[in-house]
């Protein structure tokens, strides 16, 4: 039975008729699966508060130890020592003439005397400049008959014979300026520095030496090497003008 | 089955009855699936439609207030619920149109009292969306014009206007 009009405003007679035939229309009753759909839902939402606890706790405990796991590693992770890269030390020349400051290009002794020097330097202390002097001298007069035997280029030609007065004039220098710790360096360096991959040079080998050292691989027919080195000294010296028998 | 209002149980039910919502749901299942389902072309739409809406109601439970009827609470539910099904449809021009169509066919034939009712049905389906709710709002719901104003958010004379335009439609269906 339709319930009746309660509204005195809306007394329209075909509407009564029409309910009359609505009335009439079969009483759809939903599907009994969407009853229980719906009880089931409902009794999900008012229930489920006694079930959620342990799931939560389950999952609580799963993301914790999760945690804990992950902080652990990052944790050890952090205590490792981070592998250092091997030294790279430039190879150390036999003959070549080596420069200690950029500015004035003096030449130095060979590699015995920097031997020597470096027997000295770990005997004497650094504050007694004397006999450094008089080494010094000595290296400068044999570097200054050894400086017509390297093919330099021509600009750095003119910057040798000049090298080998200026070294008279470096080696009155006091020690701190001309003598630094870059030689006794370079020497501890040097056994490190055979290795066949080219590494930057030493701060003691200048452009110079580094070039002497190309032209000897080039001479000697190491072609992979010698290319090697000249890119590596393009890349330090990329300014620095290359004698004609490198510059192709 | 428990006794008491329908705001009684609603409450009871907020706070974990759940027999509470066993009898209100009793009450009110059969009235509410022929109001929605009076307005879709589907079976499945409407057993949808109807099981959304008691969703709805289900996940509302804490902020129903019991000064508001809970009958007109639900309805309105279902009504916005309806609704929004509608806007994610096509317009129902087309659907009007068939129902329209074939409501014609069953005016030129001797009409008994069940091809009377298949026949107001398909006029149901035919109404306008607005008209057809209002319409059955006011059949299955007995709910009052301020009732359904309230509901649908219009004003109580377009919703008049909405019953006498539907009501106007369905008498031809019933005099023919």
């Amino acid at each position: 039975m339709m319930p009746r009009d309660r509204d005195k405003d809306f007394s329209d007679p075909d509407f009564e008729r029409v309910s009359d035939a609505y009335s009439h229309l079969p009483r759809n009753e939903p599907p009994e699966l969407i009853d229980q759909a719906v009880l089931n839902r409902a009794r999900r939402a008012v229930s489920g508060k006694t079930v959620r606890p342990w799931n939560f706790g389950w999952m609580h405990a799963l993301s914790t130890a999760a945690i804990l796991v992950l902080g652990i590693a990052l944790f050890l992770q952090q205590r490792e020592p981070v592998p250092q890269e091997p030294l790279r030390v430039a190879k150390p020349p036999s003959d070549n003439l080596r420069v200690v400051s950029g500015d004035s290009r003096t030449l130095q002794s060979s590699a015995k005397s920097e031997e020597k020097v470096a027997a000295s330097r770990e005997d004497q202390p650094v504050a007694d400049p004397a006999p450094k002097q008089e080494l010094r001298q000595a290296e400068s007069a044999k570097s200054r008959n050894e400086v017509a035997k390297p093919r330099i280029p021509e600009a750095s030609a003119g910057l040798s014979t000049e090298g080998a007065g200026l070294s008279a004039a470096a080696a009155s220098l006091p020690a701190a300026d001309t003598f630094t710790a870059t030689p006794a360096a370079a020497e501890e360096e040097a056994p490190y520095q055979e290795q066949d991959e080219p590494g930057p040079p030493t701060e003691a080998e200048g452009p110079e030496e580094w070039l002497k050292r190309i032209m000897e691989l080039k001479t000697q027919g190491r072609e992979k090497d010698f290319s090697r080195e000249l890119a590596a000294f393009r890349e330090a010296w990329p300014d620095y003008p290359l004698p004609a028998e490198l510059s192709d | 089955m428990q006794a008491g209002s329908d705001e009684q149980l609603m409450r009871q039910y907020a706070a974990g009855d759940m027999s509470a919502f066993e009898t209100l749901y009793q009450r009110h299942r059969g009235p509410l699936f022929r109001y929605i389902s009076r307005q879709v072309n589907d079976p499945a739409t409407a057993n949808d439609l109807y099981q959304g809406t008691w969703e709805k109601v289900i996940k509302a439970r804490r902020r129903y207030r019991p000064e508001a009827p809970f009958k007109a609470w639900l309805y309105r539910i279902a009504h916005n619920h309806v609704v929004d099904h509608f806007r994610q449809q096509r317009p129902t021009t087309s659907l009007d149109q068939e129902g329209f169509i074939g409501s014609e066919q069953g005016l030129e034939a001797t009409l008994d009292q069940e091809r009377q009712a298949a026949s107001l049905r398909t006029a149901l389906l035919a109404l306008p969306p607005e008209q057809r709710d209002a319409m059955l709002l006011k059949l299955e719901g007995g709910f009052s014009l301020e009732e359904i104003a309230t509901m649908t958010q219009v004003g109580r004379e377009t919703v008049k206007s909405r019953l006498r335009y539907a009501v106007t439609r369905l008498k031809q269906v019933l005099t023919t």
